[in-house]
């Protein structure tokens, strides 16, 4: 729990950092020398461009270093299923698609309705905006470089029956029939998967057509279609998001999972009754090292004594 | 799955992505790179300016219902790249102010716009344009222009900034507009308040261009002419 509570610090302390320097950039100063009324703030998306080249390899560097995840097993009737990777890549992500969200709403619908009131304010989100784009873009390259580089990428990619066992899944839920017996993750969560690649890489490659006209003259055509594709996405966004907080959170069968994405465990019951499948690796697991070190042992048995 | 051996060495990877990472930083922390643009930012003037006397003007706002409607095929006081105001608190004939833009030799709204949405139109006599599909919506030009009120407006319907852009892009109006064509608010005029010139006018801080449009039908009214 010491390392959760030091990963939750140093996101608090980043998040605290970079609203300051979003607030900071976003004060007006005086413009045009010699004439009243003219003013400006500084963007930065502008002044501080290099941060979102930064944060895409920074996230492809630590994601290389981050270690892939340890077999599962049961300990004092606990089952580890978050580790302390997966809390800091859950809520730096969770953060930052939050912050990102608000504050694009509250761009899009400059005036109507009017959240912002002048341009102190619009200047403000528009940071906060690059604030959350960092962070966003850093984690999501962060996940994509560790689960291509250890293989998990290959668990969360939809599997051959996925379809059918959604659906009778949640028809269980509703009542109807028996709950197939599911892995670690649900076919459910598999399926979606992919939506969300391709509505982030939507999203990521569409912001950062945007993100380039602040660099070079970009096509005005070009900015349209990136700005039309980034509001889809976002709308995209929005809806997969409720339905993980709904599917993940809100429903009662998911509020072990809740808890487990901050203690990372869930208990023995749990994972018995609504991951079947993943029951019986971790058991299979168990097993296997118990018959490993079993072998150990016999072989230290049989090594040869040197007698005189 | 998770203890298979890595397919990419992470050493090699390390190396790459390191490298990727100083040089994009390095290429991103000074513009002006190879493949940066380069130009050099000397703004040219503009071929065309809007002249609005406003002792002759009488408020009817009938160049704003214009502009409104040439430009966006609606009647919106709003949606008007020029703006009359009326002070009551002010006598006539110093009641009313009348805000164009005024194409400004160095044009603030130009300068501080990130994403060159608001640029110097080369290919129309300079007239300082807002490209509407690149503008990100800062504001930092209705900000920059030191004039009260501001020549560069927010369009509240679409979402962008708009500024007088001499009638270069009416759809609604059939007339071939910019510094070699014709203007809607000169055109319905009823006082003749507005003209066009292609000579850069003497600036007057807040009131506009030094401007004296009054003829002698004027002064036969008893009306201020000097």
């Amino acid at each position: 729990m010491l390392a959760r509570l030091f990963i939750t610090i140093g996101i608090f302390i980043g998040l605290i950092f970079g609203v300051y320097w979003a607030y900071d950039a976003s004060r007006l100063y005086v413009f045009q020398s010699g004439f009243t009324g003219s003013y400006t703030y500084n963007l930065l998306f502008e002044s501080a461009t290099w941060v979102i080249p930064v944060s895409i390899l920074l996230g492809i560097l630590i994601g290389a270093f981050a270690k892939g995840k340890q077999d599962s097993y049961i300990e004092d009737g606990k089952v580890l299923r978050h580790d302390e990777t997966m809390f800091f890549q859950h809520w730096s992500h969770a953060i930052a698609t939050l912050l990102l969200i608000g504050t694009g709403i509250c761009l899009g619908l400059l005036f109507l309705p009017r959240f912002l009131t002048n341009s102190q304010d619009i200047g403000f989100v528009i940071n906060l905006h690059f604030i959350g784009a960092s962070l966003f873009l850093f984690t999501v390259f962060f996940h994509v470089t560790k689960n291509i580089l250890t293989g998990e990428i290959e668990e969360n990619m939809p599997k051959a029956h996925d379809i059918p066992e959604a659906i009778a899944h949640y028809k269980a839920m509703l009542g109807f029939g028996k709950q197939p017996d599911e892995g670690k993750y649900l076919a459910s969560e598999r399926l979606s998967y992919p939506a969300w690649g391709v509505i982030v890489a939507g999203i990521i490659l569409s912001g950062l057509i945007k993100v380039s006209a602040y660099i070079w003259d970009m096509p005005e055509g070009l900015m349209a279609l990136g700005t039309l594709i980034h509001g889809l996405c976002t709308f995209g966004i929005m809806g997969l998001l409720i339905v993980h907080v709904i599917a993940g959170a809100l429903i009662p069968p998911s509020w072990p999972l809740i808890k487990s994405m901050i203690t990372g465990y869930v208990t023995e019951d749990y994972v018995k009754v609504h991951h079947v499948k993943w029951y019986k690796q971790i058991k299979d697991n168990k097993k296997q090292i118990i018959d490993e070190s079993l072998e150990v042992v016999q072989n230290n048995d049989k090594t040869p004594t040197i007698s005189n | 799955m998770a203890n298979e051996p890595r397919k990419a060495s992470r050493r090699d990877f390390l190396k790459v992505g390191s490298a990727s990472l100083i040089g994009l930083s390095i290429g991103a922390l000074f513009p002006g790179g190879k493949w940066l643009d380069n130009k050099i930012y000397a703004i040219p003037a503009s071929e065309g300016y809007l002249l609005v006397d406003i002792e002759k003007c009488q408020g009817c706002n009938t160049c704003m219902i214009a502009c409104s409607l040439a430009h966006e095929g609606k009647q919106n006081l709003s949606l008007s790249r020029i703006q009359i105001q009326q002070n009551p608190y002010k006598p006539w004939p110093n009641d009313l102010t009348i805000d164009q833009c005024r194409q400004c030799t160095y044009p603030a709204c130009v300068e501080a716009c990130p994403t060159n949405a608001l640029h110097a139109d080369d290919n129309n006599g300079n007239v300082r344009l807002v490209s509407e599909g690149k503008c990100i919506g800062c504001q930092r030009c209705l900000e920059a222009c030191p004039y009260e009120t501001t020549s560069t407006t927010w369009n509240h319907i679409d979402r962008h900034s708009q500024k007088c852009d001499l009638c270069l892009d009416t759809p609604f109006w059939d007339r071939q507009g910019g510094p070699n064509g014709s203007q809607a608010c000169i055109k319905v005029c009823p006082m003749d308040a507005i003209k066009f010139t292609k000579d850069v006018p003497t600036q007057m801080g807040n009131l506009g261009y030094k401007v004296n449009l009054r003829g002698q039908s004027w002064e036969k009214l008893r009306y201020k002419v000097k």
